[in-house]
């Protein structure tokens, strides 16, 4: 069975564990259309798009996990289970990521290995502790992959498949990187972005890429190193802190920070910084004024790109990059 | 009894002339700032056309969007109501209305001769006559001529702006890079076709579905829109006095 | 067209005259949210400030796109939630229809409304430089679990602490106590004017509910709401011994979804009224008529359960119930709904509730707060449309 989510503090592991593959879900190209009746414009375009994909039936998917993330995924849950065959599961990551929540989410966690069993799912000791491993591997090649040079069709098409060819994917890519010679860097924050025609504007604009997106580094930067697990429950409380000290994302909230700084350490090395947006995100556009004032009072120039997806015109979107470009280089 | 229908729209302003029941004189005309005298303007035309004078009507409806700038009338019905009533004249075994006017386009569910429910676009143009019309002046075409146009296409331009601004950019830079006229006037067709058919399904659909208002005439529309439905919709001989019609029948 | 006032909402200006006063006095003060537990800052005699309340009042006022574009003029978009611009707005711009609000001491937001004010607070944070306290509710999609109810019950505690922090004060037992029966009763005095609805034709219209709510979310936990409510009930029952309606024959009575349309009330109210429709109740007010079972033994847990269960931060299935008891209650002919750009959490899912409850229903859209987001020719449409399929 593979098992859908959309937000990178989804355990993929524990799916995995279970037996259960879990898949990315994106927005397609295809115009959005039969969402549009049941749920508003305003909604952003990751939500209605991939949900457009749902109803029309493109998705292989049996089920889906919704983890706590926006308003939007919040009520898209209810809205895909009242239309769709698939099983549908609400986790409740913490919106406050620090010490206090960890109990709560570890009992959060334990009522999701519970749903995985319903499902027809089991993990083990043994499971976990493999899909932990498969899942450290697939990450740290992915850095590994990134330090050469940002690929960001490797690290959409990981996303959408097992584990274990995810990391012969990246493998293969690994002999064949190579490095670049020096160009001016940018730093590309936001949301998703799943259209890596993208990324390659910026590329063909002569642009070295550095990123902060959800569909990018954010999905494989962890910091918890790996350490031996005597039971499930241990496992799963290693859980917790892996996805706690993760690369944070705006839809949460740190007593100290975390994302700004995050954000700010990121773009230190980076000529410019370029925010890509998708209209109507909410927990990204709160931070980009500030953000964009502290990143300005570091010197850096900054750009708003703002995307609905499926990307109507890569000509506009060329045009502004070669201009960005043209400043700061 | 002689009764008169008056459907002043955001473009054009309709009036209908019915005796007992059989529609006997129409007009069709465009809108101008005051909505007042275009209402007197079209209602004068029509009598003329019927050669029937002012006092010979014994009620008159007004309908639209301006129906509550037509004082001379003696009552007010939407175009909701107004349109149901008149496709239920034309086609008896009307269940679902879809009409495509100049800024509003309007599913409208019938059951047992009564609405009983519908849906409009939001406050966006895209999906209806406005959108057409901004498109057509991109391309250099009249709206007339679209549906022709759109019928030569070998395949259909993918547009994917929803927004009529960002529309008519993405339109001007598929001319820019080479795509062929027709197959994007067949796009925008499609595009406009998927916007309706997605706001219709918020309503049950059920056939005979029969489209209505001025963007009826563009026979590629009605092509388009029965692709996205998947059956057949049928247009009255003269859509867009529909609304009209339903009004005068309403006295 | 002239619209029949109660003389409460007379009583009710003075009364936010005079909340909005002691804010200038007060030495301490907390920015809050609409659905935090306030009880905890009056019973530390903390002065709650409600940034929501004052966007309605500004939305009221029809100045939402003036102080909104303050906001949107430093780079926040248009697309967020139009109570946060206007707020922010107001912060930057330093003043406000009422002369802004006093500087927070430090800020409380509660998820249990929505995700938009954790990060609305955040930036107000970062401005003002103070503390923030975020109470976290978790998502009740389908069962509210203990370990839900746990949660926020240990966070209410560190809140408590955090407050002492703030201020040095001390929370007492009893005078916690007093103040949450106070807010119990402030609740089911308001639930008594609401409920008076009931009749027909109604005394009331929802009109009424939403200009005299404020002493409901700002006061809570005070004397003044419990003393308000019942003065304002009194003057409903002499209007139904008398038979006479909040709207001249009724003859269709609905039921209203979402925020209302602050800059619009007024021209909602004369439409409706004008066509012998009245909305009788609305999900939003309604939504503050649920505390009634706070449980003496655990405050806190109840307190937990109470705020994490709220209207909207339920899943679909639980607010087509909450709806399908107001329209059974209610007995209304229909539903207005409005789609709000603003609000994310109360308008998605609405084209599902339309299947889900046992009314006609109408979608329109709008804004509660930025004009711009109004069409009144769409607007006024649909409404008469649906009231000539109601008829
Ligand atoms: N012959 C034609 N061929 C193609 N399209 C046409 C033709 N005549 C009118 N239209 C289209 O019809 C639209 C006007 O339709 P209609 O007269 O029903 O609008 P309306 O009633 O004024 O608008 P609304 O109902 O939105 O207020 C125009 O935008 C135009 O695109
Ligand atoms: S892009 Fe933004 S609004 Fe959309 S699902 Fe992600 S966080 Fe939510
Ligand atoms: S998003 Fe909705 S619930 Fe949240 S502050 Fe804005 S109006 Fe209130
Ligand atoms: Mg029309």
């Amino acid at each position: 069975m593979n098992v859908g989510y959309l937000c990178t503090y989804t355990p993929k592991e524990l799916i995995d564990a279970a037996g259960f593959t879990p898949i990315r879900i994106f927005a397609g190209d295809a115009q959005i259309s039969l969402a549009t009746a049941h749920i508003q414009s305003y909604a952003c375009s990751q939500a209605r798009g991939s949900f457009e994909r749902a109803l029309r039936g493109e998705l292989d998917v049996q089920a889906v996990v919704f983890t706590r993330c926006c308003d939007t995924l919040m009520r898209l849950a209810d809205i895909w289970e009242r239309n769709t065959e698939m099983k549908v599961y609400n986790l409740e990551f913490p919106t406050r990521v620090e010490e206090k929540s960890k109990e709560f989410y570890f009992n959060e966690l334990k009522d999701f290995v519970k749903v995985l069993e319903e499902w027809g799912g089991e993990v083990t000791l043994e499971s976990l502790k493999e899909s932990f491993s498969l899942y450290y591997e697939l990450e740290e090649k992915l850095k590994k992959l990134f330090s050469i040079k940002p690929d960001y069709d490797t690290a959409k098409k990981v996303q959408e498949m097992n584990v274990r060819d995810a990391i012969k994917l990246v493998d293969e890519r690994l002999r064949e990187a190579e490095g670049e010679d020096k160009k001016p860097r940018v730093l590309i924050t936001g949301s998703v972005c799943p259209f890596v025609e993208v990324y390659k504007l910026f590329e063909d604009a002569g642009f070295a890429l550095k990123d902060d997106i959800c569909t990018g580094t954010r999905f494989f930067t962890f910091n918890t190193p790996p350490r031996d697990i005597g039971s499930v429950d241990e496992g799963l409380r290693f859980l917790v802190e892996k996805y706690f000290d993760k690369a944070p994302c705006p839809t949460k909230h740190f007593p100290k920070d975390d994302r700004f700084n995050y954000v700010l350490e990121l773009a230190k090395d980076c000529d410019g910084v370029v925010f890509l947006l998708l209209k109507f995100c909410e927990p990204h556009f709160y931070d980009y004024p500030q953000l964009k004032e502290r990143l300005e009072e570091m010197g850096k120039k900054v750009l708003l790109l703002e995307l609905e997806f499926p990307i109507a015109s890569y000509e506009q979107l060329r045009t502004r990059i070669e201009a960005f470009y043209e400043v700061i280089a | 009894m002689i009764t008169a229908g008056i459907d002043i729209g955001s473009l054009t302003a309709k009036c209908a002339l019915m005796r007992d029941g059989e529609l006997i004189a129409y007009k069709v005309i465009k809108v101008s700032p005051n909505l007042e005298e275009t209402a007197r303007k079209v209602f004068q035309e029509t009598l003329k056309a019927a050669g029937i004078k002012e006092e010979e009507v014994e009620k008159i409806i007004a309908t639209g969007y301006g129906r509550n700038k037509v004082g001379f009338a003696d009552k007010r019905v939407t175009e909701i109501s107004c349109h149901a009533k008149g496709a239920l004249y034309f086609i008896p075994t009307t269940r679902t209305v879809v009409d495509i006017g100049g800024q509003d386009s309007k599913v409208i569910a019938i059951e047992n001769g009564k609405v009983a429910e519908f849906v409009m676009n939001d406050k966006c143009a895209a999906g209806t006559g406005r959108f057409l019309e901004v498109m057509a002046a991109a391309l250099n075409l009249k709206v007339e001529e679209l549906g022709e146009v759109a019928e030569k296409a070998k395949r259909a331009t993918k547009i994917s702006s929803t927004c009529t601004v960002f529309a008519e950019s993405e339109v001007i830079s598929h001319l820019a890079s080479g795509e062929k006229v027709e197959d994007i006037v067949a796009g925008i067709h499609e595009a406009i076709a998927s916007r309706i058919a997605a706001m219709a399904r918020r309503v049950k659909i059920e056939p005979d579905i029969v489209l209505t208002g001025g963007v009826a005439k563009n026979r590629a529309m009605k092509k388009a829109l029965e692709k996205e439905f998947g059956m057949e919709i049928k247009t009255p001989p003269e859509p867009q006095i529909v609304g009209a019609v339903g009004a005068a029948l309403f006295a | 067209m002239t619209l029949k006032k109660l003389r409460a909402s007379d009583k009710m200006k003075q009364i936010m005259a005079g909340y909005y006063m002691m804010g200038n006095q007060a030495e301490v003060n907390g920015w809050v949210t609409s659905g935090a537990p306030v009880e905890l800052l009056y019973a530390m005699d903390i002065y709650p400030v409600y940034p929501e309340n004052h966007g309605a009042l500004i939305g009221a006022a029809k100045q939402g796109p003036y102080f909104s574009d303050f906001a949107e003029k430093r780079g926040f978009s248009r697309d967020l939630c139009s109570y946060a611009r206007c707020d922010i707005g107001c912060v930057y711009a330093g003043t406000s229809p009422i002369g802004g609000l006093p500087k927070p001491t430090f800020l409380f937001a509660c998820n249990n409304i929505c995700n938009t004010v954790v990060k609305w607070y955040q930036v107000l944070s970062r401005i003002f430089k103070v503390p923030l306290f975020v109470l976290d509710t978790p998502f009740v999609r389908k069962e509210l679990k203990e370990s839900y109810v746990k949660y926020v019950h240990d966070q209410l505690y560190e809140f408590v602490d955090f407050l002492e922090k703030v201020t040095g004060r001390e929370l007492s037992d009893s005078k916690l106590r007093e103040t949450i029966l106070n807010s119990i009763k402030g609740v089911n005095a308001y639930s008594e004017v609401l409920r008076m609805a009931r009749h027909k034709p109604s005394p009331l219209t929802c009109f009424d509910a939403f200009i005299n709510m404020a002493p409901i979310v700002c006061l809570r936990g005070t004397e003044y709401p419990i003393q308000f409510y019942a003065e304002m009930k009194e003057e409903l029952e002499e209007r139904v011994r008398k038979g006479e309606g909040a709207v001249d024959n009724e003859e269709i009575r609905l039921l209203w979804d979402n925020i209302p349309v602050w800059y619009r009330l007024k021209w909602f109210a004369e439409f409706f009224a004008e066509r012998n429709a009245c909305l009788v109740a609305d999900t939003y007010t309604n939504a503050w008529t649920g505390f009634v079972s706070m449980d003496k033994s655990d405050i806190f847990w109840s307190m937990a359960e109470t705020y994490t269960f709220i209207y909207l931060n339920i899943g679909l299935e639980h607010m087509a119930e909450a709806i399908n008891r107001l329209i059974d209650f209610y007995d209304v002919d229909g539903v207005v709904i409005h789609s709000n750009r603003s609000c994310k959490p109360y308008s998605f899912g609405q084209y599902e509730l339309q299947k889900m409850i046992n009314a006609p229903s109408v979608v329109i859209e709008a804004d509660m707060v930025d004009s711009r987001a109004f069409s009144e020719a769409q607007v006024e449409t649909r409404l008469e449309a649906f009231l000539e399929m109601l008829r």
